[in-house]
């Protein structure tokens, strides 16, 4: 792939997604287009960046983005993220909103295993503190976001993260595939989101996990996604970058929480001044 | 240093996965089937094992049982690792005191997942 192949690819992510790619190596480029390439019928990642050059070809920049855009992930990645919100935030979630139901979100769930961790985690707790957890989830990509849905993993998904009890108790085995149960697929809600872009409201959440996605992202993308993403949490809700994840402008819109890193409330916002 | 059993009748698969295992901080010892792993436990019971399910002589999950039921034999953390991939065969092993299950194949970050979701 040239210079200016990938000078193409790293100008259209940042512009449609607000993605960073800069930072990635021609040779991860090359690798997700060339399976780009494939699932389009082109032989090459050239070629696709070729047709796409074309004014006509909108909707293959988007999957180009789309492809750039996917994540890794795996289930209750962090373990000890997940244990501080089994023990931790969502009992004390539980008792501060007796009665109503709490939204969870997951913001950027690539092929799901996060948004099915807490689906896991609120079908656990429900035995203990009743059915009261949605949980939303939301992708750029729809091509996972359409995998997801289906509920569907490998053999080898669900052994990076998922232990074994759990497996057994939530998914049932289909063919050499795992598909989450009923239950678990029940209590998920899916969105195609650009979070780099305006999006309509989708409501107040009290978690959102937003994960591994904003240090992927370009100084503009992250701005507009943390504002985006300060106006859809509760007041005294919390949102979770990853454990080890760096966000410059996080300050100007969230405070850290004490507790594991990562973890964050909303800074209040300033008042208006009258004029 | 923590010991691990690796119980495969497989040679190549032992060496691999012993790799792996020697990798996560662990002195490996090996087996090749039920009774050599008993053996070995009686001498010296290991912090870990990692075993197969179908092996000649006295297979996985009746050397698992006789574990459990030896003295000291409560304590080594269990991790099956089997081509057999049913819940039921699951629930199973769980039942005769496995601590986690490795679906056969496995790789170094799917075993490094399990000892860490086992506790080891």
């Amino acid at each position: 792939m040239s210079p200016d192949d990938l000078a193409f690819v790293v100008a259209l992510c940042g512009l449609q997604a607000g993605l960073n790619i800069a930072a990635d190596r021609t040779y991860s480029t090359e690798t997700r287009l060339t399976a780009l390439a494939r699932r389009q019928g082109l032989v090459s990642a050239e070629a696709v960046i070729a047709a796409a050059r074309h004014p006509s070809q909108a909707r293959l920049r988007w999957r180009i983005v789309e492809a750039m855009a996917a994540g890794e992930t795996s289930f209750f990645r962090d373990r000890a993220f997940f244990e501080h919100l089994r023990d931790g935030l969502l009992p004390g979630l539980g008792e501060a909103r007796k009665g109503s139901r709490l939204r969870l979100w997951s913001a950027g769930c690539a092929t799901g295993q996060e948004a099915y961790s807490l689906a896991i985690l609120a079908e656990e707790a429900a035995e203990t503190w009743g059915d009261r957890a949605d949980v939303y989830a939301s992708d750029i990509n729809s091509a996972e976001l359409q995998r997801a849905r289906s509920g569907l993993f490998s053999q080898s998904e669900v052994q990076r993260g998922l232990p074994i009890r759990l497996l057994i108790r939530h998914f049932e085995k289909v063919g050499e595939d795992w598909q989450a149960s009923p239950e678990l697929r029940a209590r998920l809600r899916w969105r195609r989101l650009n979070l780099a872009a305006r999006f309509e409201e989708i409501g107040s959440f009290d978690v959102i996990l937003c994960r591994y996605v904003l240090s992927r992202m370009d100084a503009p993308g992250r701005i507009r996604a943390l504002a985006s993403l300060r106006r859809a949490l509760a007041p005294d809700g919390t949102l979770a970058l990853g454990m080890d994840e760096t966000i410059a402008e996080i300050g100007d819109f969230f405070l850290a929480d004490a507790g594991p890193p990562g973890i964050y409330r909303s800074r209040p916002r300033p008042a208006i001044a009258a004029a | 240093m923590r010991t691990c059993l690796v119980v495969d009748d497989s040679r190549v698969i032992r060496k691999i996965a012993g790799r792996i295992i020697e990798g996560l901080g662990f002195a490996v010892i090996e087996a090749e089937d039920g009774l050599e792993a008993m053996a070995a436990c009686k001498s010296a019971m290991p912090e870990a094992v990692l075993l197969d399910w179908s092996l000649p002589t006295v297979d996985g999950l009746e050397f698992l049982r006789q574990l459990r039921a030896a003295p000291g034999g409560g304590a080594p953390v269990v991790v099956m690792c089997t081509v057999r991939n049913e819940p039921g065969q699951i629930a199973e092993a769980l039942a005769a005191g496995a601590d986690e299950y490795i679906m056969k194949p496995f790789d170094g970050d799917i075993i490094a997942a399990k000892f860490a979701e086992a506790g080891l």
